[in-house]
């Protein structure tokens, strides 16, 4: 699946999940994130991460608790905290009790939405997507992906090293010898890279510096910005032209990346396919977020909006935002599982 | 036809050659001067509307009290979706600015080492926990930003936390707000190695030879000064990153009225809420970071700045030899 497919179906989910505290809704949101997650960790041959079930397990009690003893509000007692100790004294009530818990599912939701990203995009998908206004950032980030196994290999062999020579690892300062060796073999290992970059013709072709032109752009855009905002704090009555100074200004700042992006010389080998399927999956998401976000009149927003003060009600389900949701199960479609075989083939295609 | 008259042209072309010369000294002067000014009102712009989106819930409050007779609070809801946009925006822009303007290959090396090894420190803290908020990720930012300046601090912080939470799975919401902080750490880190530096040079009342930095062979005491300097930075950060870090959901955070982020009360109320907020949610989880700071700068921080400001010296310098290039690409 594309890496555009992929960040609007995270951001539609996520949008959704953080208005609502419905939840039956949030149950169903993290039912879908799951099986999308199996489903994704099957086509890339891994294993679908569970990290943000145990993560889950722990926010969601401690939430809870934390909300029940600190929020002395709501109408189902459950027991009084005497004395005047701040915060704590007072009564605890269920409502306050289920609100926090519902808070760490709200949590939990969102870190199993975005645990997908992880296993759905290879590093090197994400670092070749990099704009190319970011082009010397891009690489930096790609060196230190390259580099880190390299840094954890080499501190194991400091650490063998060192165990040797008799040193062990008792508390914090003992790390310093460990630390040292690591950190001037980066710096030795910087400088070479650095020389073999430059032998490669590293920076010979253009220019690295921007242009005084774009620089004036980013300023320029910024300077409406500020101006706008300020504006809006000062004279109310003009919200619309402060608003307008203000996207002025962001156009400026996107004017100013897009040229400075032109700038760079940028090839892709192998570029991704962004396919039918993959417009489907974006419209699909789209659209589920603006309707049920969105103020409209086809989808009542009373059950998204549910809210257990003062009193504890029952939830409310509607079918039609359920079936609307599970238009985020959309991306098993567009996964392919790989067959047996495609390994083969594609190392006889050179991918 | 006399020497005379074979030696004017050549005085004319010279002459010529002068002026030319000149003028494209004072073309590059200026170039150089209207590139500088760009460059601080972007790093001051983009910071002062990271900073107004960061402290806008205290904005909000004393403007929407008075706003909400003319039905302004309505344009509450919709600021923090837009903020979140602009230090997106600012961050990129910064980000531009810092890489466009710091960005050889021995930096970009340099970086990208450093970022690795600060990357692994956190894949470790993500598998082994400390206590709190302690994490040895921003000693690396600190120290690195005072010994190579405010951009590459600024580039160390937003570089580490995007590689890490790549590695880690910790892409979310909260990660630009995380970039844009320790970007900020860095970056302060890099105006105490200024500050330090000519304070140093104003108190010795020395200048540095040609080519050698002022902290080039630092004493015993020097080093002593830079750590605890570099201690007490680390422990104030400690609890400002925690503090910042919270401003972006507290708005978003229902619990006890008393700690709330509510549209429509005074600046100085809004204030005390957070404090007590801060107070009652984070103020021990930070304890912890700026302890943790003192302690890692303490027992790593002389050795580390030892090292770096070594390796700064050997490599990091430019070559100034009153030459320039002109237009054809000749050295005059």
């Amino acid at each position: 699946m594309h890496l555009r497919t992929w960040l609007t179906w995270i951001g539609s989910i996520a949008v959704v999940a953080l208005s609502t505290r419905n939840p039956l809704y949030l149950a169903l949101i993290l039912m879908i994130v799951q099986i999308v997650s199996m489903r994704t960790a099957t086509a890339a041959g891994m294993q679908a991460p569970t990290w943000w079930l145990r993560f889950g397990l722990i926010v969601v009690p401690i939430s809870a608790l934390f909300n029940a003893v600190s929020v002395h509000f709501g109408d189902t007692l459950l027991l009084t905290i005497p004395g005047n100790l701040p915060l704590i004294s007072g009564i605890v009530t269920l409502e306050a009790f289920v609100y926090g818990a519902l808070n760490g599912v709200l949590i939990t939701v969102v870190i199993a939405v975005f645990a997908i990203f992880s296993i759905a995009i290879p590093a090197y998908q994400l670092v070749r997507s990099t704009p190319r206004s970011f082009q010397s950032m891009g690489i930096t980030v790609g060196i230190a992906l390259t580099f880190i196994p390299q840094t954890m290999r080499r501190l194991n062999e400091v650490r063998e090293a060192q165990s040797v020579r008799g040193h062990r690892v008792r508390g914090v300062r003992d790390w310093l010898p460990l630390w040292l060796p690591l950190l001037i073999g980066g710096l030795e290992q910087s400088t070479q890279l650095s020389e073999a970059m430059v032998a490669r013709g590293f920076g010979a072709t253009h220019d690295q510096h921007s242009s005084v032109r774009t620089r004036a752009l980013f300023a320029a855009g910024l300077v409406l910005v500020l101006s706008g905002w300020l504006i809006g704090f000062v004279v109310h009555t003009i919200g619309s032209i402060s608003t307008l100074l203000m996207l002025a200004g962001a156009v400026l700042v996107l004017v100013g990346l897009w040229l400075s992006g032109r700038a760079v010389p940028h090839t892709i080998y192998n570029p991704q396919v962004f396919t039918v399927l993959d417009a489907c999956c974006i419209v699909s998401a789209v659209a589920v977020a603006v309707l049920l976000v969105a103020p409209n009149p086809l989808i009542p927003s009373d059950s998204i909006l549910y809210y257990p003060y003062p009193h504890l009600s029952a939830p409310q389900f509607d079918p039609i935002i359920g079936v609307l949701m599970l238009l985020w199960l959309m991306p098993i479609a567009v996964l392919r599982i790989p067959q047996r075989g495609d390994a083969s083939r594609d190392s006889i295609q050179g991918k | 036809m006399s020497t005379n008259d074979l030696a004017e042209p050549r005085t004319l072309w010279a002459q010529g050659q002068q002026m030319r010369i000149n003028l494209k000294k004072t073309i590059n002067g200026d170039h150089q001067l209207v590139s500088r000014l760009l460059s601080v009102s972007i790093y001051v712009l983009a910071s002062l509307i990271g900073l107004a989106a960061f402290l806008y819930p205290f904005f909000t409050l004393s403007i929407q009290a008075e706003a909400a007779a003319t039905q302004q609070m309505a344009h509450g809801a919709d600021s923090p979706l837009m903020l979140a946009l602009l230090i997106g925006l600012c961050l990129a822009a910064l980000a531009v600015e810092a890489q466009g303007q710091a960005m050889s290959a021995k930096m970009i090396a340099l970086l990208g080492i450093m970022v690795a090894m600060n990357s692994a420190l956190r894949f470790a803290e993500a598998v082994v926990r400390g206590p709190g908020g302690f994490s040895p990720v921003f000693m690396l930012i600190i120290v690195c930003g005072y010994v190579f300046g405010s951009r590459f601090g600024f580039l160390m912080g937003i570089l580490s936390l995007l590689v890490s939470a790549i590695i880690t799975g910790g892409i979310g919401p909260w990660l630009p707000y995380q970039m844009f902080t320790a970007g900020w750490m860095g970056m302060s880190a890099g105006w105490l190695g200024m500050l330090h530096g000519a304070f140093s040079r104003r108190l010795h009342r020395q200048k540095p030879a040609v080519g050698q930095h002022a902290d080039q062979k630092p004493s015993q005491r020097h080093i002593s000064v830079e750590i605890v300097a570099l201690c007490v930075f680390g422990a104030l950060w400690g609890f400002f990153y925690g503090a910042i870090m919270n401003l972006w959901f507290w708005p978003f955070q229902a619990g006890d009225p008393a700690q709330s982020w509510q549209a429509g009360i005074s600046l100085t109320v809004g204030v005390q809420r957070y404090l007590t907020f801060y107070l009652a949610t984070s103020f021990v989880w930070d304890v912890f970071a700026a302890f943790g700071n003192i302690v890692l700068l303490l027992l790593f921080g002389r050795p580390t700045l030892r090292a770096l400001q070594r390796f700064r010296n050997r490599f990091m310098f430019t070559l100034d030899t009153g030459l320039f290039l002109v237009g054809d690409g000749a050295v005059r």
